[in-house]
């Protein structure tokens, strides 16, 4: 068993299970501490995604999103590190066609005049 | 007398070795001198007397003292080798609701006065048993092992300790059950990463040791028997409790794959 266990470390740098158990405990724990189901989590993600998405062109594959959470301190930081893929321009032809709601869609409006304005 | 110190033992998941742990280290307090009570709080399921091999002297029990059949000192248990150190016994045929948070302040506060070291071993979960272990306790001590289960529930209880800070002024943890070659092959969280993750000081490492069910057989707690790595662990973490600095145990991987292992590291 140890031998089996030593040479599948030795032949198979990735199989480290020590490592994913390490990073599953890390996601699990911060999802317990905030309490806060990962299944919901996920779904925020995506719409978190979907708004910046309407402004900017992302790689949805390349965000990450960091939760910090702690016991001992009140200190909990949630982070998020959305790489643009074309620098930080707004994507002015996508907001007309996105927003069903008036009151939104009037928003976006005035964002494009002002970005219209600003370049 | 100065009024002793008061340490729960505890873990949330079950299995990991808390009454082990409790009767291991009360007998290398007791060998150090220290007038020790290690007391069942598991209430229905008792098992620290078989670990002390006390179970044939068990009379009165923890339930008794509170309900008021018999004095405090009528349920003490004494231990055959060590004069200076006594087990409270659990109630077998009686429930976690016999009794509730305030008897066992009041019970406590009584045992403080007659002992240096006071450990109360506390049952898994995180309901009334853990409520009332807690109660009245200065100090906890978080048992895990290397497992993520055992890690989670372990997190779950300093979330709740770190609730009574008031009261409990301070928790360690002590990672149990280490197997060192599978730490050596990535196999098994490290003592670091434990550490880290659960963001806690740690008290002590415990190898994972046959020994253990030797000792548990006998009804003799390891940490008396010279020459064990498990007990050196146990009596270094008693060491540690009284204030003296010891290093923590080197956990190398043994034999010869045990030393490649560690060149290929």
């Amino acid at each position: 068993m140890a031998i089996k266990t030593f040479f599948r470390s030795l032949f198979s740098k990735q199989d480290s299970s020590a490592a994913t158990a390490t990073h599953r405990m890390k996601l699990m724990l911060t999802h317990d501490r905030q309490q806060v189901n990962p299944g919901v989590m996920e779904q925020m993600k995506a719409e978190i995604l979907e708004v910046i998405s309407k402004y900017f062109d992302i790689d949805p594959q390349e965000a990450e999103f960091i939760i910090q959470a702690s016991h001992q301190d009140a200190e909990s930081i949630f982070s998020s590190k959305v790489p643009l893929i074309k620098g930080v321009k707004f994507k002015n032809a996508k907001l007309n066609n996105h927003d069903s709601n008036n009151r939104k869609e009037s928003k976006a409006r005035d964002k494009n005049k002002l970005s219209t304005t600003a370049s | 007398m100065a009024e002793g110190r008061v340490i729960v033992i505890t873990s949330g998941k079950g299995g990991v070795g808390k009454t082990t742990t409790t009767a291991n280290i009360g007998a290398a307090l007791a060998n150090l001198g220290k007038n020790v009570c290690v007391v069942d709080m598991d209430i229905g399921l008792r098992n620290l007397d078989i670990l002390m091999g006390l179970e044939n002297r068990v009379v009165y029990n923890l339930v008794d003292v509170i309900e008021g059949t018999c004095k405090i000192k009528q349920a003490l248990v004494k231990d055959k080798k060590l004069p200076n150190l006594s087990l409270l016994p659990s109630a077998q045929t009686r429930d976690k609701n016999s009794v509730n948070e305030e008897q066992i302040k009041a019970l406590v506060a009584e045992l403080k006065l007659m002992f240096d070291i006071v450990l109360v071993d506390c049952p898994a979960g995180i309901e009334s048993g853990f409520q009332n272990s807690i109660a009245g306790a200065d100090e906890a001590i978080v048992v895990v092992t290397p497992e993520m289960s055992s890690v989670r529930d372990a997190d779950r209880i300093i979330g709740l300790l770190e609730a009574r800070r008031n009261e409990l002024h301070s928790y360690k943890l002590i990672v149990n059950r280490i197997k060192p070659d599978l730490v050596s092959a990535n196999q098994m969280m490290s003592i670091g990463d434990i550490c880290e993750i659960l963001s806690v000081d740690l008290l002590g490492i415990v190898p994972d040791d046959e020994d253990i069910v030797i000792s548990t057989n006998k009804g003799e707690p390891l940490s008396l028997t010279p020459n064990k790595s498990a007990g050196q662990a146990y009596r270094n973490i008693a060491m540690r409790i009284l204030g003296t600095d010891v290093p923590f145990m080197d956990l190398k991987a043994k034999g010869l794959f045990g030393k490649i292992k560690a060149i290929f590291r």
